[in-house]
């Protein structure tokens, strides 16, 4: 009887075994801290690192504050383009 | 729209950043440096990435990259067919110079629809940087197609003038009809003009029933494929004489005078009759163009003038069901003023317009 049991759970326990992830290998970029390469090969940022260019273009007044006054431009052009 | 502030034309928006686009590093595609003075970031600012889409786009949207690049919108050939067949190769290249400083700045590349609107509104983001699938009509495709097409279509030509009907009543805005595919296809195989390619979007792509068994418009009928569906259907649409093109000598800067813009509704005879487009008669406009246009660059650059019509065949954007001129078959028939007439022809234009010009109205 105890047998009977013992055989059906292990051949169970084998089969979820054999369904269990492949270890994955870490990429050697990120271990180093490094951005993460994505498949196309653009550089994904990383979340925890500071990206001073959405820093700034995030923030509206630092834009107001940094902005250049526009070129007024003298229309030299007349009639309908 | 009012133009954006100088700040509100390049801010960021929170969209874009959680968008698939915004997981991408700003550097790596507007180069540049991580640093937070503003100078040292922009070092080597890459502003319009796509303009390099092959570099930058296709990675991810090949296909559409590949054929767009050939399309009218990417390479302007439209221009350069129309010059080069008033011209002779020995004037190419004053023609490319006058092309280089005045027409190609309206080449759009990905970016210019699909993230900025173009300078003619002002410039900056449409949505914060966001990808925008579907360009918004008056903030990009009329921005640039607004002195004939889009002031047409949105009526504002004049009060008495109403805008047409696909957009006052239907308020179908652009893509509706010129789909994506079509506006991104490769125009090489096609004669590199937009009137030399199949009709895409046509009428009857979507009114199939038009002169079909059991259409009970029997003008339809009568007149289906001898006459363009606008000759019928649109009404006044706009006019130029001349563009003439300078470089500054004050600011160095391109610069253009056109002579006239006048609204006007014309028959003419179909000048690009073809299997593809049969009509005998179509609606006509005069396009800004003379022999000098470009006398800037050079004498005589247009020696070949008088083998294209000033008057071209036109697909007026303001389609009504009724129109003055389909009230009856006397409105039409026998009314020479709706026809383009020689009269109405410049004297220095009629070799230009001779199959253009309808010498006899029809009964």
């Amino acid at each position: 009887m105890r047998r009977s049991i013992f055989i059906p759970m292990m051949i169970t326990l084998c089969i979820l075994a054999a369904c269990s992830p492949a270890s994955v290998p870490v990429d050697d970029k990120e271990a180093e801290g490094q951005p993460a390469s994505s498949a196309t090969g653009v550089v994904i940022s990383e979340s925890s690192t500071v990206d001073q260019c959405v820093e700034c273009h995030t923030d509206k007044s630092k834009l107001i504050d940094t902005a250049k006054p526009e070129e007024v431009v003298v229309k030299e052009s007349e009639g309908t383009g | 729209m009012a133009p954006l502030e100088p700040w509100e034309k390049v801010l960021v928006s929170e969209n874009f950043l959680i968008s698939s686009h915004g997981s991408v590093s700003c550097i790596s595609c507007h180069g540049g440096e991580q640093s937070p003075d503003k100078e040292t970031a922009h070092t080597g600012l890459v502003t319009h990435p796509s303009d390099d889409a092959a570099a930058y786009c296709a990675t991810c949207h090949a296909d559409v990259v590949n054929s767009s690049q050939e399309s009218l919108h990417s390479t302007l050939s439209g221009y350069k067919v129309s010059m080069y067949s008033r011209s002779i190769p020995e004037n190419h290249p004053a023609l490319d110079e006058a092309f280089g400083n005045h027409c190609s700045s309206c080449h759009t590349s990905c970016g210019d629809c699909h993230i900025s609107q173009p300078d003619s509104v002002g410039g900056g983001f449409l949505s914060g940087h966001e990808f925008v699938e579907t360009p918004p009509m008056t903030r990009t495709c009329t921005a640039c197609h607004g002195s004939r097409v889009g002031n047409e279509y949105l009526g504002k030509n004049s009060e008495e003038i109403p805008g047409d009907v696909h957009f006052r009543i239907a308020r179908m805005n652009c893509v509706s009809c010129h789909t994506g595919s079509a506006l991104h296809a490769s125009s090489v195989d096609t004669g590199n003009t937009r009137y030399t390619a199949s009709q895409e979007p046509s009428c009857r792509g979507c009114h199939a029933e038009i002169g079909a068994a059991g259409d009970t418009v029997a003008q339809h009928s009568i007149h289906q494929d001898k006459v363009q569906c606008q000759v019928c259907h649109s009404i006044e649409y706009s006019s130029c004489d001349n563009c003439h093109v300078e470089i500054s000598s004050k600011t160095g800067n391109p610069f253009y005078t056109t002579d006239a813009h006048y609204l006007g509704f014309y028959i003419g005879r179909n000048p690009i009759q073809s299997e593809e487009r049969p009509y005998e008669y179509v609606t006509v406009r005069h396009i800004p163009i003379a022999p000098d246009s470009y006398s800037f660059y050079g004498e005589d650059l247009l020696p070949n003038f008088d083998l294209v019509a000033t008057w071209a065949y036109a697909t007026p954007h303001n389609i009504q069901r009724v129109t003055p001129q389909n009230q009856s078959c006397d409105a039409c028939h026998g009314n020479s003023d709706l026809f383009l007439t020689v009269d109405k022809v410049k004297p220095e234009e009629l070799d230009a317009n001779k199959d253009v010009i309808v010498e006899s109205i029809p009964e």
